[in-house]
């Protein structure tokens, strides 16, 4: 506290009172500089009166004693008041000095006048002022005791208050914080009756802060502010004129990491608002009175609290309130220490309620809220809090679209999005980034890093591949430590990603490449997805051994996995496919019970299907199954339990036909079925439709007839007539059962019904394609039509219908689709064939059905021969006849390999073909007459000799042997078939009648 | 030389009914000018007063043509420093006693029995006695206190700390996310409730994590000025966390290679650790941590 202001004013102008009514006693000239001095004082002009007082001392000092004796201290001493008044603490000590020691007040001597100096004891407690001001503690507080010791108790009044601030503050700056703590306690305890001002207790309280934080001394404070917080605590309208100290201190506490300090500190600190609502209601108390009030210890002033309103309205406005660092350190210190909840409460809160804040940076004042708010955006996503992070993130996008955050904010919101599963979101916010970002760069690796991975996780496979293939391609080399992670996640991905797509063989060697890439289960968090995966993918193949190898490693290394029990209800299909029921019924049951514990209604549901699948089937081999009604549980507990949610509904409901049948409930099952197949309709996308509808018809067609079927399709019970999807559906099975009658028909005695089964199949196709818009129709559906029509006479008018199937996400019925589309094109263009050629190695490559990849193979072989690529089509051709278990070609394909031999000027290995041809097909005439045929043409014209006989002859035997032991088969031939033979006869008989050969004679009898 | 107020003077002998009611010092202020007194008795449209203690004139005031400015009363001083100390229990008693000693005045606006009283709530709201505020609340007539937020303060007596007692946790849960609290500009002390009850709201009703967000709100709010609500949430965070069935997988593989930084447990186990530095810093505010959650400091991060 400064002496300056420790003196009173009226207390000062009182003395100065006494004084003049004494200064008629001295003599004329120092009466009057008495006097000039004294109307300075009043005034305030204490320079002006200080040079009085300085001249009369001058003069005077040394013959003053004998001239006035003691009562010339006066001069002295308010020499030393205006000196303390103008800074000039070191003058005023020695003026103070001289009116103690000097001016002494003792006896008269013998002719003097009695004088009296009333400051000579004042002058010490003056002195200890003014040692104070001159910073000299220790002088000061022995002044200050010097003038308790001395002074007369009925005269030298003295401010209590002042003198006990003053105290303490000399004793915080010599570090005696203990004593300091006492004087000013003294002070605190008894600031009403001394009394204290606030602000000397605020000055004391500043200076032993310092104090404490120079000595390192925290629990000095702590136990003061424990002992002392009711005083220091001010109410809210007087703590506002104290918060820049408050404020202060803790910021220099902080700096000295006195932690719990700076936040006692900080507590003192108002509320702006409620040091505003505490100013209001003491002004509505006051009303109009605008004095002074002293209300305990407190200063009421209608025209400060008035200043001080107006000040904190202001700075509530601007922004510019204390609160606001203390908010700040706070969220820093929580930081710092790991609690980045914390933190983030702080930032939201800033947003909240002050996102006007202004802070002082760099020194000068500047809007918080830009940093405020990129911070709360960054920690919540730190914490998780991923739709906070989306939330600010996107206020801040708006309210800060130039800033440099920008970037970072944008990213932040995607990583914390996706981590946290939020991946519809993730979408909606990468795709439109991504168009904009500078590639390569980090903002770009995660943004499409986000993409593909959100894609992937939602099911959109198709274009989730080409994201996370471009991912891998861009930044899958990258070595840096921050990309690890989305490196290997999204390797990952890109393989599982392959498997959805069910392109086996390239998921098969990513995920084969992933394993090397990041061997370490520890470290490679996708590694027990990935072996599921890989099983998936020899499961896929039929390559079942290594499949139970993946998924008993699953179960075996990683028994918490999320996925176990899917990786149990795998494990089961694969037993099934190893024809080991029990086990498989074992794992069934094993994934349905975690299943249900883990409240996994997909897979319970999943796993009942297999259960009723397996146990119910009608037969076993040839033989009735003796335990298909023990599938029936499982089929009600599907419908109990999950029916109504699973998309296993329409396979569970196939399933359970067997079972119901054989315990009595067959309408029920049918009757569930029709249901099913009414509901699965309004899902659309929902799989097993068709199987259910042909399930239905099966057992529909049991008692009723095809006709009748017609009808009762055509107004199906519960399908709305504007679901196309299913109506087309509905409409394919009725094709499909007119297929089967014309096929089943026998073509002599069942002319007609053949004709009538044909044009039916014919309309209703014609229907089909004029009813129902492509999109309108499920890829089952399209590649129906797609299939009818190709086999027209204008395949390339499929090309649509396959393309709608190969366009979508949905994969059912994929590879059909791309085969038919192959087979189009192979009828096509020579760039078309080779589009051909490779969309048929995809079918080759990733299909799960051999019979599909078994025609691939052979349409593969086709296309090369009608390219005229022969050594192609060899190698396709001969690929397709070592390939155990394919059959259904065997013959097209020797044919197209003799002919592709024929063609490219091999003809020994052209004679080998047809030859075998026409030997293991005999009886097929369509094959082995023009086989039979070429063969014969070849050989007559080679016109060598073998063994002996002449290639002519050989030719000619050969054909004369073939035409007598088809004799019997040629009568079964179509007329085309005839018309083949016919030729073979023709050149046979042209061969018998040349001259290189001698006629075959029969033996007779024979 | 003072006017005459526009007052009656009264009997003596109504003095006799005064006797064992503390009387108020007071600061009249008339449209003309002003007065010392000292109030003795009051209803809702005028008051009875006196010059001072000694005289037995008094004088009858209507309220509405003045201002009355009750300074301090000393049994309320001494009532507030124990409340400032933090010594909630005493203070209770002091202002409940303060209360009945001017109840008679409590048809004006700012008087001490009024003050008292909602102080003294606000001790047993501290102290989370909340069968004891619930029944001083149910009595209490806000009208008459002076301030903006202390009547906030009293409504939310009834509002948040009511739906504490009764436990009725979903109500409480949407009345803290209600934009009516939660976009309101109030107080750190009054935010930092609201932050407290949503957390035990959310605890409640089983959502704990979103609890820790709820209860880190509360010690931030008014940088743990609130020392008692500060503590609490910080306790409740961390009981939260060694609860959580993570932090206890976490603990449970510690010494195993299955152990995880990145698990969500071992994240949990990292957030505790840091309350539990802040603690001694500032969250605390001087008292020890209950020594069961020192447990975490057994699992710091394996890889720093």
């Amino acid at each position: 506290m400064n002496s300056i202001q420790s003196i009173p004013r009226k207390l000062g102008l009182a003395l100065f009172a006494l004084v003049a009514l004494c200064s008629t006693s001295f003599g004329a000239s120092i009466g009057d500089m008495n006097k000039d001095a004294l109307e300075a004082m009043k005034s305030g002009k204490w320079a002006e009166a200080h040079a009085v007082l300085v001249k009369a001392t001058n003069a005077y000092d040394a013959r003053a004693p004998q001239l006035y004796g003691p009562r010339f201290g006066w001069f002295w001493y308010h020499r030393g008041y205006c000196e303390i008044k103008l800074g000039m603490f070191d003058d005023a000590m020695k003026s103070f000095d001289k009116c103690y020691t000097k001016y002494k007040n003792t006896k008269p001597k013998e002719g003097q006048a009695p004088s009296k100096n009333m400051y000579n004891k004042k002058a010490l407690l003056m002195w200890g002022h003014a040692a104070k001001g001159a910073e000299e503690w220790a002088t000061s507080i022995r002044m200050y005791k010097k003038f308790l010791e001395e002074r007369d108790p009925t005269r030298d009044n003295y401010e209590k208050g002042v003198y006990f601030i003053n105290m303490a503050i000399n004793h915080y700056k010599l570090n005696k914080i203990s004593e300091g703590n006492k004087y000013l306690e003294t002070a605190i305890q008894n600031k009403v009756t001394f009394p204290t001002p606030n602000k000397g207790i605020m000055a004391a309280f500043n200076t032993m802060v310092a104090s404490v934080i120079e000595k390192k001394d925290e629990a000095s404070l702590l136990d003061f502010l424990s002992k002392n917080r009711a005083h220091i605590k001010l109410e809210p309208f007087e703590a506002h004129e104290f918060s820049p100290l408050f404020m202060k201190l803790a910021q220099d506490a902080r700096s000295a990491e006195m932690i719990r300090s700076t936040f006692e500190l900080y507590a003192l600190v108002p509320s702006t608002v409620a040091a505003i609502d505490d100013i209001k209601g003491r002004l509505s108390m006051l009303s109009t009175y605008d004095r002074t009030i002293r209300d305990g210890s407190m200063i009421v002033n209608k025209g400060d609290l008035a200043e001080d309103l107006a000040e904190l309205e202001k700075a509530d406005t601007a922004g510019k309130v204390n609160e606001v660092y203390a908010y700040l350190n706070t969220a820093v210190l929580h930081e710092e220490d790991g609690n980045i909840r914390g933190a983030f409460a702080v930032y939201e809160q800033m947003e909240l309620y002050f996102p006007n804040a202004k802070v002082m940076r760099d020194g000068k004042v500047s809007a918080g809220r830009e940093n405020n708010l990129y911070n709360l955006v960054r920690t919540s996503a730190l914490i998780g809090e991923v739709l906070t992070t989306e939330y600010y993130g996107s206020i801040f996008l708006k309210a800060f679209p130039e800033s440099k955050y920008v970037k970072e904010v944008r990213r932040m919101m995607l990583t914390s999005l996706f981590f946290n599963g939020e991946y519809e979101k993730c979408i909606e916010v990468a795709e439109v980034m991504l168009p904009k970002l500078t590639k390569p760069s980090k903002q770009h690796d995660v943004c499409l890093f986000v993409l593909g991975g959100s894609k992937h996780y939602l099911g959109q496979f198709v274009e989730a591949q080409e994201y996370l293939n471009e991912y891998m391609g861009s930044y899958g080399k990258n070595k840096k430590d921050g990309d690890k992670l989305r490196i290997m996640a999204t390797s990952y991905f890109q393989a599982a990603n392959y498997s959805r797509l069910q392109e086996w063989t390239k998921s098969a060697g990513l995920l084969d490449k992933f394993f090397e890439n990041y061997p370490d289960p520890k470290s490679n968090v996708y590694y027990p997805f990935a072996l599921f995966d890989r099983a998936n993918c020899y499961y896929a193949e039929s390559e079942y051994d290594p499949a139970l190898e993946k998924v008993t490693q699953v179960e075996t290394q990683f028994p918490g996995v999320s996925v176990m029990e899917q990786n149990l209800a795998l494990k089961g299909n694969i037993l099934e496919g190893l024809k080991k029921s029990e086990e498989a019924e074992k794992y069934y049951l094993m994934a349905l019970e975690l299943a249900e514990q883990k409240k996994n209604d997909l897979v319970a549901g999943e796993c009942l299907f297999y259960l009723t699948s397996l146990i119910g089937k009608a037969k076993i081999g040839k033989e009735d199954n003796p335990r298909v009604a023990e599938a029936v549980p499982y089929y009600n507990k599907f419908w109990e339990e999950y029916g109504n949610e699973s998309p296993f509904k329409a396979k569970v409901a196939v399933a359970g036909i067997p079972g119901m049948r054989k315990v009595g409930k067959i309408e029920e099952a049918l009757k569930r079925l029709q249901t099913v197949i009414s509901g699965i309709a309004k899902e659309p996308g929902t799989p097993g439709l068709e199987e259910s509808i042909g399930s239905y018809t099966e057992e529909y067609l049991e008692e009723k007839t095809p006709e009748q079927l017609k009808d009762h399709y055509y107004s199906f019970p519960g399908i709305d007539s504007r679901d196309m999807a299913t109506r087309a559906l509905l409409r394919i099975a009725i094709i499909g059962v007119f297929e089967e009658v014309v096929e089943g028909a026998d073509p002599e005695k069942e002319a007609a019904k053949i004709r009538d089964g044909e044009a039916m199949i014919e309309t209703l196709f014609q229907e089909l394609q004029r009813d129902f818009k492509p999109a309108d129709l499920s890829n089952f559906i399209l590649v129906k039509v797609g299939d009818f029509i190709r086999k027209t006479t204008q395949p390339e008018a499929a090309e649509v219908y396959y393309q709608e199937v190969l366009g979508r996400s949905d994969q059912s019925h994929m590879f059909a689709a791309i085969f038919g589309l192959a087979d189009v094109y192979s009828k096509g263009t020579s760039a078309q064939k080779t589009e051909a050629i490779k969309l048929l190695k995809r079918v080759r490559d990733d299909s799960d059905d051999s019979g599909e990849k078994e025609e691939a193979l052979y349409l593969t072989a086709s296309i090369h021969a009608d390219n005229d690529d022969y050594d192609a089509a060899i190698a396709s051709a001969k690929e397709y006849l070592d390939t155990d278990g394919f059959r259904r070609y065997a013959v097209p394909c020797r044919m197209l390999l003799a002919a592709s031999h024929d063609k490219a000027g091999r003809v020994d290995d052209a004679l080998t073909g047809y030859q075998q041809v026409w030997i293991s097909s005999m009886g097929t005439i369509k094959f082995s007459a023009p086989a039979m045929k070429r063969w014969m043409e070849i050989l007559w014209g080679r016109g060598g000799t073998t063994n002996g006989k002449s290639d002519r002859q050989l030719s000619y035997e050969g054909g004369y042997k073939y035409l007598k032991m088809t004799s019997q088969a040629v009568k079964k031939a179509t007329k085309k078939e005839k018309e083949m033979w016919d030729e073979v006869s023709e050149l046979t008989n042209s061969y018998e009648a040349n001259s290189d050969t001698t006629k075959v004679v029969e033996p007779e009898g024979e | 030389m003072k006017k005459l107020l526009t007052a009656a003077l009264f009997l003596s002998a109504s003095v006799g009914s005064l006797f064992g009611a503390k009387e108020a010092r007071i600061l009249i202020i008339t449209d003309n000018d002003t007065f010392t007194g000292w109030m003795m008795d009051a209803n809702k449209s005028k008051f009875l007063w006196r010059e001072t203690q000694q005289t037995l004139v008094k004088r009858e005031q209507s309220i509405r043509t003045c201002t009355v400015y009750f300074l301090q009363a000393p049994e309320f001083t001494e009532a507030l420093e124990l409340y400032k100390s933090r010594n909630y229990k005493d203070a209770a008693l002091k202002f409940a006693a303060c209360a009945e000693e001017y109840d008679k005045l409590t048809e004006v606006k700012g008087n001490p029995a009024t003050m008292a009283s909602f102080y003294e709530m606000e001790c047993y709201r501290r102290l989370e006695d909340l069968e004891k505020l619930a029944e001083l609340a149910g009595k209490f007539e806000p009208e008459n206190l002076l301030y903006k937020f202390h009547k906030v303060q009293y409504e939310m007596y009834g509002v948040f700390w009511d739906a504490v007692r009764t436990k009725s946790w979903s109500r409480l849960d949407a009345i803290c996310r209600d934009e009516k609290w939660r976009g309101r500009k109030l107080p750190g002390n009054l935010r930092g409730q609201i932050a407290y009850c949503h957390g035990l709201a959310l605890e409640g009703a089983g959502q704990p994590v979103k609890a820790l967000n709820a209860y880190n709100n509360a010690f931030v709010a008014d940088f743990a000025a609130s020392e008692e609500i500060t503590r609490k949430s910080a306790v409740n965070c961390l009981r939260i966390i060694l609860d959580h069935k993570d932090v206890k997988t976490a603990m449970e593989l510690y010494s195993t290679e299955d152990y995880s930084d990145d698990s969500n447990g071992a994240a949990l186990i990292k957030e505790a650790t840091a309350i539990l530095k802040l603690w001694d810093k500032v969250l605390g505010s001087g008292e020890k941590v209950p020594a069961k959650y020192k447990v975490f400091l057994k699992y710091p991060p394996k890889n720093n």
